[in-house]
């Protein structure tokens, strides 16, 4: 991957303004909606715009210029790939949205009889121009809406209401297990007809909200537990956080930090595939080490010592 | 065709990074057309407009009367572009059937 600079054909002694300008200049020659469907061009865009992103401002470029340790520079490089993945983060160039039937492509072509042209164009080569559909009692059109649901309410399911931005209501009901990115249909809650045709249906377009503490793996739900180096010696009853309440986990003798305990029943609420809660253990030493215990350690260590290196 | 997400005016504007008040211009001058004008609700072709005019304008420099012809001409290209897709599918299934 190449430094900012180089991406801008700049080096380091660029003023603010060379920066602005160098961007301006490649951005406008590689920018998708001038270069439509040229894959090549969009990449370069997409580099030179993290590029800017970086350098852009006296603030931003300082702190990539500051980066002098390999550490820090390094992180930096990681931070400028990610830029460039991340540029369509905001969503997609015009360009792609109007490549499936695009509104405004097609409403264009209809206002200046793009078709017709086509027609003429094609009829002289003894080919047909391109068909536009037939207005009539066509259905309304479907309509998607995007929804956040709490990382409760995908495990264990919930009944919600929401109102769209149309103002319309819609009782949901959240399936447990749902997952970001899954739809939920609506059936004739969509456009209305023109005509006399049937409505359309409304989707929603469902986006799971992180829980700190909390990931979701298949149908369980998996979370940490610190227990202390005494706990995991001794073993110990300790109270965990479920997503429907707290419980009362038994920790047995001689866990390790990533033993995972298991608690039946508080993962996805499914009927078909209940899920469970996998608890990873974590030991925590005390924050600040107490002379005395480092005695009482120091007094039995010769007798208890052991290697945590070599499998016993 | 694909679905496209809707998104009501404000939550557009926090998604493209665009201000509220620009988004509101580039409707009153009709740049972009709300999928619903009605509520204000805007999918991701109005989103992916929008974002286009303010790079014309912020990175670009563009000047508010030539707005209008840049959108004019891509809109233009565009629709070429998919028109002699067609085409040429239309065209090499023929030759493939012929």
């Amino acid at each position: 991957m190449k430094d900012p600079y180089q991406t801008l054909g700049l080096t380091k002694q660029a003023t603010q303004e060379d920066i602005k300008n160098a961007y301006r200049a490649m951005a406008k020659k590689y920018h998708p909606d001038l270069n439509p469907g040229n894959k090549e061009a969009e990449k370069k865009f997409k580099d030179v715009a993290a590029a800017y992103e970086l350098l852009g401002t006296p603030e931003s470029r300082g702190k990539f210029d500051r980066g002098e340790t390999p550490e820090q520079m390094q992180e930096q490089q990681q931070q400028y790939q990610q830029q460039a993945r991340s540029s369509q983060r905001t969503g997609p160039f015009y360009y792609n949205t109007q490549q499936d039937g695009g509104r405004y492509s097609h409403s264009f072509g209809e206002d200046v009889g793009m078709g017709d042209i086509f027609e003429n164009l094609f009829r002289q080569t003894g080919r047909r121009g391109p068909s536009r559909p037939q207005g009539g009692d066509i259905p309304g059109e479907d309509q998607l809406y995007q929804m956040e649901v709490d990382f409760k309410d995908s495990i264990l399911g919930a009944d919600r209401e929401i109102t769209l931005p149309t103002g319309k209501k819609l009782q949901i009901k959240i399936p447990p297990g749902i997952d970001t990115g899954k739809r939920l249909r609506f059936r004739g809650q969509g456009g209305p007809s023109a005509g006399k045709g049937p409505s359309g249906d409304a989707y929603i377009e469902v986006t799971v909200r992180p829980l700190a503490g909390f990931r979701r793996i298949d149908n369980n739900v998996e979370s940490d537990l610190p227990i202390s180096f005494i706990e995991g010696i001794l073993g110990a009853e300790v109270q965990v956080p479920t997503l429907d309440g707290s419980v009362i986990l038994k920790v047995p003798p001689g866990v390790s930090t990533g033993s995972r305990l298991r608690i039946r029943g508080k993962g996805v609420a499914s009927a078909k595939d209940p899920g469970d809660q996998i608890v990873v253990l974590k030991v925590v030493l005390p924050k600040q080490i107490n002379p005395e215990l480092q005695e009482a350690v120091r007094a039995w260590e010769g007798k208890y010592s052991y290697n945590p290196r070599v499998e016993s | 065709m694909k679905l496209q997400k809707r998104r009501p005016l404000q939550e557009a504007a926090q998604q493209s990074g665009i201000d509220l008040e620009s988004l509101l211009h580039f409707i009153e001058w009709q740049w972009i057309h709300p999928v619903d004008h009605t509520h204000q609700i805007l999918d991701e072709e109005d989103i992916a407009r929008a974002r286009l005019i303010w790079q014309l304008q912020q990175d670009f420099g563009v000047n508010q009367e030539a707005i209008p012809i840049i959108l004019h001409l891509i809109d233009q290209l565009n629709c070429l572009h998919i028109e002699l897709k067609i085409e040429t599918k239309k065209d090499s299934t023929q030759e493939t059937s012929d």
